[in-house]
């Protein structure tokens, strides 16, 4: 049986006399599929049904309200400050691995150490966006600065007059 | 960039979920009819098909914020349907209800002739017991093409399968019922 007749065949908008074998064994089919098809037209279920006027006194009514699976107000608030803490987080470890091995040595401003992902230029250029960004009062901004707090001792000659002070109870390790 | 048009469903149910809730009024009155002779067919009782095809809009309307209007939506909310039968299925099963327990005015047209009215109530009838000897699974497949007049492509997206196997299963269950018919039609009454 070809596989279009099969559809054709089994199309319920189809009448069988409008169908036309292709082969012998599509012709076959039809003549054995008949009575069958004719009765599954006769014998479908009525349609006997009408929600719309349920429907709109609903809608009026306002009664049905949507399952929400959405992020809460929460949720999308603090998600852009985490992704941001978690990105200063990963920088300064990755940095911190090298940085600590090295403290004492001496190094070019624009040259990355051994170990750090990036160069001083450029963490000094993420750690002021990340505390522009979010006011001198927010959780970051905190955080960034108690952060660049412990970077003094991996940079403290780069860094020592780029610092405002050191949060209170923050630690500054010296290496 | 390749601009597609959405189909018209797609297309209301992005309104709906935009929040013109009005646009869910178009969806319902294009596929109640088909849902419902599915859940008839199925259920075997016409206020369970009703309760079924209803739940299944209640809960698409509620979950409409989870369509992708780049998918299907009549096999999303075949999905919906066909999980809703099961479900009103299994409880009726629990409670020990047949099929064929509803009277036998159920199956008749209002306002049909009485004449025309019995001979549809006895095909009816015929092809729902012909259909509950089947497999679910075939016979599921059938009422979906056949009253529901999915496409074999939709049939397997609501039933998580591909669509040779949902042929498979039509095929099969045609070549059933076609012996059984013959058998009952050549067999004296």
């Amino acid at each position: 049986m070809s596989r279009d007749f099969f559809d054709e065949l089994t199309d319920p908008t189809q009448e069988p006399c409008d169908l036309a074998p292709a082969n012998e064994t599509d012709r076959r089919l039809l003549e054995e599929w008949t009575p069958l098809l004719a009765l599954l037209r006769a014998g479908a279920p009525e349609n006997g049904i009408d929600l719309i006027p349920r429907w709109e006194r609903m809608l009026r009514d306002a009664a049905v309200e949507p399952v929400r699976h959405g992020p809460t107000r929460w949720q999308r608030w603090g998600a852009p400050v985490l992704r941001q803490a978690a990105v200063l987080l990963i920088g300064l470890a990755l940095g911190a691995t090298g940085g600590w091995a090295a403290v004492g040595k001496s190094q070019p401003a624009g040259k990355p150490r051994a170990g750090d992902h990036y160069s001083m230029d450029e963490r000094q250029l993420m750690f002021r966006v990340l505390s522009q960004e979010n006011g001198p009062d927010t959780a970051v901004s905190l955080q960034a600065r108690g952060e660049l707090a412990r970077c003094v001792g991996c940079h403290a000659a780069a860094l020592k007059d780029r610092l405002g002070p050191v949060p209170l109870g923050m630690v500054v390790p010296r290496g | 960039m390749e601009l597609r048009l959405l189909e018209p469903d797609a297309a209301d149910m992005q309104q709906v979920q935009a929040g013109c809730l009005d646009r869910f009024r178009p969806l319902v009155a294009r596929h109640q009819s088909a849902m419902f002779r599915y859940a008839r067919s199925r259920l075997g009782s016409r206020t369970l098909a009703e309760d079924a095809v209803q739940e299944a809009f209640l809960a698409a309307f509620r979950g409409r914020h989870t369509y992708d209007a780049s998918r299907p939506f009549r096999a999303w909310l075949w999905t919906i349907l066909a999980n809703t039968c099961s479900r009103l299925a299994k409880k009726r099963a629990e409670r020990a209800t047949t099929a064929f327990a509803a009277p036998p005015e159920e199956w008749v047209d209002p306002g049909a002739s009485a004449l025309a009215a019995l001979e549809r109530q006895d095909e009816r009838r015929q092809l729902a017991e012909l259909l509950a000897q089947l497999p679910d699974e075939q016979a599921d497949a059938i009422r979906m093409r056949f009253f529901g007049e999915l496409s074999f492509d939709e049939i397997a997206a609501v039933l998580s399968c591909s669509a040779a196997t949902i042929k498979s299963r039509v095929r099969y269950g045609l070549e059933k019922l076609a012996g059984w018919l013959k058998s009952s039609q050549e067999s004296p009454r």
